[in-house]
């Protein structure tokens, strides 16, 4: 194992990122007083976004492949340590280091300080893992240690039914990890005895092999992102987790699960995936109309957002399986976008959450007059949930359904709809909370404070300015897509029968 | 160049003031004005400087940046600035300014003023962006961000329930009708290849004859010409923007905004975007007769509707936002059979009328309601708000609008409106239905001023002002706002405006180059003036022979006559049968979907499997003697078994070649 001349050089750029984390691990786990951990790990934090942002600076925007790559066997050998990034991950490793320093504010004086700024760094840790690994298996890893802080944050720092939620949420990611595995070992024997990403993507696999491939990976991740029908666990783990939770959860775990369907469905196995994807792209417009539709019975704000969720998480599936640039494109874009709006909105509901302790819509109302900073804040991420034109999530879903318009117009039509759709229950929530009169349980809650408006309104700005200027981030992603894209603009879709039978 | 940066500075003026007053917090407060008033201002200057700069050396589109790059999908944002784009730029900083003065002194002492004036600043400046936008991406996004503006400021007084719900009911129902146009953006671009309005515009005749087939996906074939497919999907937008039957229940609603907003947004200027759109597609829908045939019909009908549905109204605003919609029909129906030089005629004058009316209308409910007017029902009723001294600019306005109608619908421009039609059976369907609601518009306007002003008394305007209702401020915007649509309508008289207005806007106009066919008579029959006139004269003297004779009461109606006056007394019924047809079919359908499918179906099997691995942890627990484990634990320490377990058994070859070498 060589050592590098620069251990501190931008060729090393991915594993200080992935790194900062563990290291501030480590320190956090030795000190003592409440204030010094509060400050250390925000230092990481951000010392990571600083470390991402150096990155971003140095990213090559014409190049496709993967960048940065930064490998060492390990002396057993099986399996490498292997990271790097593209258009694609380096997006979502920004959201990631952009989101946890944000996490960290809103947790400033949470019980147990310094068992849950452990548990978010590794959180990070895993996550920007997940986000770089370019080794099955390192991804598989990562991937499994970024359920076991989740678990923790629910079944200490939840609500009351938080021990079900929490093994509700335990049992889920256990048969998706499980189903992952499989998969993954299953590429492993048929790619060649290497866990390499990049060569596996390289192996051409018979049509009927990658059927066998396809199935346990995508179920995996279709869990962890969810897909409509596998998405049971998702209303109890929003339900019953604490603020932080819900961001954690859908601003960066199930980022993961749609992360993965590109990388492993798309990139190794393109013909199953071909196959597959008409009947994907139903159901995800399928899940837009339907959790926009159950939103609407929700009772309790947290599983209101959850269910919203189902639908927006509905569009980034239909992006990803349009299988075509402006489609990829997009999703990748709504994913960052939805990862700020979603987090947000879920942060917003847990801080009113922390002030009252009360999950019901019913009780709240007036809230402008209470909380103006706050009405303010959340009338921003409320319109940029709807798909409002001048907020990132308008782009993300525009560009989608342009790539979807290559398929049918039907979905589009459907999908539009379900912008609707999702623009009556959230404007229905927001009346309910914000507009009308104050109720006299909400009249004596104080506004946000200083520190947790410096924790959203990076979020908001963030929001718009993808909004008004989306080509900042589009262009990170385009190159990488386009090699995608160009991969299946040669594959022949076949029915998934004949995918079965061919030899 | 540095008319480029003029032009970028007429829309980023007000957004610079609405960034500044929205990120002072309340810093700002009452001063918001100060710096709303002076940006909004400068636009109107510059959008005149920008109507010569127009006349002298046409058109002019600037490029401003790369909005959108994915694939082939590229969309550049930029102006385009034509004779169309200045008239309307016109109307919207001109009635915007004098809205902004007026509210500085109608809002004050609100609790929400700094929100107030950077919401009409940002509405200011989508209105602007969205005439002055080159393609249709920039236009949905600007008309959208209205949208966006007039829930914010329905919903101003949030402590009124019924504000609350009308801001929802306002943005759903545009919502609704959004996914028409977006839809037909989308199909725009998968036709054209590009958003750009000039670029689809000019290529839009190559494409004339291909057809697409609708059904398609039931394996059946219908083939639509695709043009009239984008034309009618686009339509979609302005029957939501600008109140169109089915979808103009929400302009009503709306009306439970400040006055100055109903005035600035609800009048003048948000609601003429989708006569815009007509106008700036209009190329397009030259090429779609058949649509070109709804738009005109669904524009008939909404005027002819509406102007009954005034008619039976009680309510001051109610009465003014059915007029609007009203003549948003006749827009829609000009543009419909082709007269754009009378929409944009129309438009403006309107426009500048209507915002008069509103404006004097909120000035004499303010002074009855004294200085909380925000919290109390605003609403006054016609028919009891019989104290006339403060009436005098309504009056004024009513009596404009009465008088203009017939005076420019009949004359001039309305000419090519009835040129136009080639069908003789439209031309008389058309000419029915505008002769039957220039009837009914003089007939609701002349009762509505008639009840407003039962009892006519000495007007002393020295202790009008003394005694504040009238602001002086208020007074001049309201005496400005008057003057505009009075010397348009003078010097329209004089006939020189329209040739003036028409040799200005005529090269921008649709299918001013289009095949000789089609051309657009510019000519003037004064015989055309004499039935409009005639009927609204009638008009007239009906409104005045029920008012005069009380024995022509309801009761004395005979039992059909009741039936359809309850009918348009309650507009139609159209509130109700989407209540009972769309809205809670809609909830019921939402509560079910989540009880008995998702609940049971989804959720049930997976709350039962961690049910049962909660109580094998339990059960194992006693088997092996921890009696007093904490049975979640185990189930966890179980979990982590089993993941240790599977990734053994993942990882046995590799261990195996591993431990044996």
């Amino acid at each position: 194992m060589e050592i590098p001349a620069s251990m501190f050089g931008i060729s090393h750029l991915v594993s200080w990122i992935v790194l900062t984390p563990i290291i501030g691990l480590v320190i956090v786990a030795f000190l003592r007083h409440a204030e010094v951990i509060r400050w250390v790990t925000l230092g990481v934090t951000l010392l990571a976004l600083g470390l991402t942002l150096g990155l971003w600076a140095n990213f090559d925007y014409t190049a496709g492949g993967i960048q940065f790559v930064d490998r060492m066997p390990f002396p057993g050998g099986f399996f490498q340590y292997k990271v790097g990034v593209d258009g694609i991950s380096l997006p979502l490793v920004f959201l990631t280091t952009f989101i946890i320093p944000l996490c960290v504010l809103v947790s400033w004086r949470i019980e147990n300080i310094k068992a849950f700024m452990m548990l978010i760094l590794l959180v990070e840790l895993a996550v920007t893992g997940v986000f770089t690994a370019m080794d099955a298996f390192l991804f598989l890893i990562f991937w499994e240690i970024a359920m076991i802080p989740m678990y923790f944050v629910i079944a200490f720092w939840g609500g009351l039914k938080r021990t079900q939620a929490a093994i509700k949420f335990l049992l889920f990611s256990a048969v998706g990890s499980l189903l992952l595995g499989l998969g993954i070992e299953a590429l492993h024997h048929f790619g060649g005895d290497t866990f390499d990403m990049q060569a596996l993507a390289r192996v051409t696999y018979a049509p009927n092999i990658q059927f066998w491939l396809f199935l346990p990976l995508f179920l995996g991740f279709a869990i962890k992102v969810p897909m409509l029908f596998v998405h049971g666990w998702i209303a109890d783990a929003h339900g019953e987790a604490p603020a932080v939770g819900h961001v954690i959860l859908s601003g960066l775990l199930l980022k993961m699960g749609a992360y993965g369907l590109i990388r492993f469905c798309l990139s190794i196995l393109p013909e199953a995936t071909a196959a597959f994807a008409p009947y994907l792209m139903w159901l995800s417009v399928l899940a837009i109309l339907y959790g926009g539709m159950l939103a609407m019975a929700q009772s309790t704000i947290k599983r209101f957002i959850a269910y919203s969720s189902v639908a927006h998480l509905g569009f980034i599936t239909l992006g990803i399986f349009g299988l075509n640039q402006e489609a990829i494109q997009g999703a990748v874009f709504q994913m960052v976008s939805h990862g700020m709006t979603m987090g947000t909105l879920f942060l917003a509901a847990g801080m009113l959450y922390d002030r009252t302790h009360n999950p019901m819509v019913n009780a709240y109302g007036g809230l402008y007059q209470v909380m103006p900073r706050f009405t303010a804040l959340l009338t921003i991420f409320v319109m940029a949930s709807i798909g409002l034109p001048g907020t990132g999530s308008f782009i993300g879903e525009f560009i989608i359904l342009v790539g979807t318009s290559y398929h049918s117009y039907i979905l589009v039509l459907f999908a539009l709809i379900g912008v609707v759709v999702g623009a009556v229950y959230m404007l229905w929530m927001f009346q309910r909370l914000v507009l009308g009169p104050v109720t006299p349980y909400v009249a004596t809650l104080p506004d946000l404070t200083r520190r947790e408006m410096v924790a959203v309104i990076p979020m908001a700005v963030v929001v718009l300015a993808i909004g008004v200027y989306p080509n900042v981030l589009l262009n990170v992603i385009h190159t990488s897509v386009t090699t995608l894209a160009q991969n299946f603009a040669q594959v022949q879709p076949l029915p998934i029968v004949a995918l079965f039978i061919a030899p | 160049m540095m008319i480029n940066t003029a032009y970028i500075l007429i829309p980023a003026l007000p957004f610079a003031a609405f960034l500044i007053i929205a990120l002072s917090g309340r810093t700002l407060g009452e001063m918001s004005h100060r710096l709303a008033i002076p940006a909004v201002s400068t636009s109107f200057i510059l959008s005149v400087l920008a109507c010569v700069d127009v006349y002298q050396n046409g058109a002019r589109s600037i490029p401003l940046y790369t909005l959108i790059k994915a694939g082939n999908l590229t969309v550049e944002a930029g102006l385009y600035i034509d004779a169309i784009t200045v008239l309307i730029l016109l109307l919207v900083t001109g009635v915007s300014s004098l809205v902004h003065v007026f509210s500085s002194r109608y809002m004050q002492a609100d609790p929400r003023y700094a929100r107030f004036f950077a919401v009409i600043a940002l509405f200011t400046s989508a209105m602007i962006m969205l005439v002055m936008g080159a393609n249709l991406l920039m236009l949905f996004i600007c008309w959208e961000i209205m949208g966006l503006c007039s829930y914010l400021l329905i919903s101003h007084w949030a402590r009124r329930p019924s504000a609350c719900d009308a801001a929802t009911k306002v943005f759903l129902v545009n919502a609704i009708a959004d996914v028409g146009l977006v839809f037909g953006i989308y199909l725009t671009w998968a036709t054209f290849g590009t958003l750009d309005i000039q670029a689809v515009l000019s290529a839009a005749p190559n494409y004339a004859d291909q057809t697409v087939n609708l059904l398609g996906f039931l394996g059946l074939n219908l083939q639509v010409p695709i043009l009239s497919v984008i034309a009618l999907l686009l339509f979609m937008g302005p029957i939501g923007k600008s109140a169109q039957i089915p979808l103009h229940v929400w302009l009503p609603f709306a009306m439970e905004a400040p006055t100055p907003v109903s005035a600035l947004i609800h009048a003048a200027t948000m609601v003429k975007a989708g006569v815009y759109l007509l106008i700036r597609m209009g190329p397009l829908y030259l090429l779609a007769p058949t649509i070109m045939t709804v738009v005109a019909i669904i524009g008939g009908l909404t005027a002819l509707f509406a102007a009954v549905v005034a008619l039976t109204q009680f309510d001051v605003k109610r009465i003014l936002a059915y007029s609007t919609i009203s003549q948003l029909g006749f827009m829609v129906l000009a543009c419909g059979v082709g007269a754009y030089g009378a929409a944009i005629f129309h438009l403006l004058t309107h426009g500048a009328m209507k915002s008069f009316l509103f404006l004097s209308a909120g000035s004499a409910l303010q002074s009855l309601g004294g200085a909380h007017h925000g919290e109390h029902d605003e609403h006054g009723e016609a028919s009891r708000s019989g104290v006339s001294r403060q009436h005098v600019p309504l009056y004024i306005g009513a009596l404009m609008m009465a008088l203009i109608p017939p005076l420019i619908i009949f004359w001039g421009p309305y000419e090519q409106l009835w040129a136009l039609s080639h069908v003789v059976q439209a031309r008389v369907v058309f000419w029915i239905l505008g002769l039957a609601t220039v009837f009914f518009t003089a007939f609701y306007l002349f009762q509505g001023v008639m009840e407003v002003f039962k009892s006519p008394g000495r007007i002393d305007w020295t202790t009008r002002f003394r005694s504040g209702v009238m602001k002086p401020q208020l007074f001049s915007a309201s005496l400005l706002l008057g003057l505009i649509p009075m010397t348009a309508g003078l010097a329209a008289f004089l006939i020189l405006t329209w040739s003036g207005l028409h040799a200005f806007i005529a090269p921008a106009l649709p299918g001013a180059t289009a095949d000789p066919a089609i051309h657009l008579p510019s000519g003037w029959s004064p015989m055309s003036l004499i039935p409009g006139i005639a009927v609204a004269i009638a008009g007239w003297a009906t409104a005045f022979y029920f008012h005069s004779v009380p024995a022509h009461s309801s009761a004395s109606w005979s039992d059909r006559k009741k039936t359809l006056y309850v009918f348009f007394l309650n507009q139609g019924y159209f509130d109700q049968v989407y209540e009972a047809m769309v809205i809670r079919p809609y909830l019921r359908l939402a509560s079910w979907l989540w009880q008995t499918f998702d609940v049971r179906l989804i959720d049930g099997p997976s709350t039962r499997a961690v049910n049962a691995s909660f109580n094998a942890a339990t059960g194992l627990s006693k088997v092996i003697a921890f009696e007093k484990a904490d049975a979640q634990r185990v189930s966890y320490a179980l979990m982590i078994l089993l993941g240790i377990l599977m990734l053994l058994l993942v990882l046995a070859e590799e261990i195996e070649i591993y431990l044996l070498g």
